[in-house]
């Protein structure tokens, strides 16, 4: 089974894709968009709206809006101190698994999170828009 | 989820905006002015505050309230005067035209 790589697309156009279990104890549960096929994993620019920290659990949240849309990030451990040290007004790129929630909504899970200047959400807003219409 | 608008199309109270022009006062509220008007923006829990001068550009995020002071946007503001001019401009343009 191929490792899905990461995919750059709007939060919008990801919410309104079908979101897809697989039965293969190996095999990623991915959504699958329209125009994009099967994402399992997506690269998101965007800005930190909100965050939200419990240091006990060792548990960080934080909501990004790349002005199509917002999504949830949840990390634990190591990726919660990271995405602790993000403050709102931040611009941010993420790399992570989609995951759904108890309450059926979508979330991503970090694998890579990281500070970025403006001009790369800027740039990746206009592309967002560009190609999506 | 934020939209980006001009000041001027401002009218909705509890509405989540986006907007981007430069600061003109900082008092208590820090005044924020595009092309089209100005705006009283309330930032609470700022960590940009110190990279916030007049006449800096930024980008305004929050929802919008009544005071007595009139419209104000409660949220938080970020210095941009690092980001490319060019792309700003293209940025606002098909955002508006995206919608």
């Amino acid at each position: 089974m191929a490792r899905l790589t990461a995919k750059r697309l709007p939060l919008s156009a990801l919410k309104n894709g079908e979101y897809v279990i697989t039965e293969g104890r190996w095999e990623s549960n991915y959504v699958e968009v329209p125009n994009y096929g099967k994402v399992s994993r997506v690269a998101v620019y965007g800005v930190v709206i909100s965050k939200y920290v419990n240091k006990v659990k060792e548990f960080c949240s934080i909501n990004i809006d790349d002005f199509t849309d917002d999504i949830r990030v949840a990390g634990f451990k190591g990726m919660a101190k990271t995405l602790e040290s993000f403050e709102r007004g931040d611009t941010i790129l993420i790399v992570g698994k989609i995951r759904k929630d108890n309450n059926d909504n979508l979330y991503l899970f970090p694998e890579i999170a990281r500070k970025v200047p403006i001009d790369f959400m800027l740039l990746n807003a206009i592309e967002n828009f560009k190609f999506d219409k | 989820m934020y939209k980006l608008k001009d000041i001027i199309e401002i009218k909705d109270v509890d509405e989540k905006v986006a907007i981007i022009g430069y600061i003109v006062d900082i008092k208590d509220k820090i005044l924020v002015k595009d092309e089209t008007g100005e705006i009283l923006v309330s930032a609470y829990d700022n960590p940009h505050n110190i990279m916030l001068v007049e006449r800096c550009k930024v980008l305004v995020f929050g929802t919008t309230k009544i005071t007595p002071s009139g419209m104000v946007i409660v949220g938080t503001i970020r210095n941009i005067d690092d980001a490319n001019d060019e792309l700003l401009l293209e940025f606002k343009k098909i955002i508006k035209n995206g919608e």
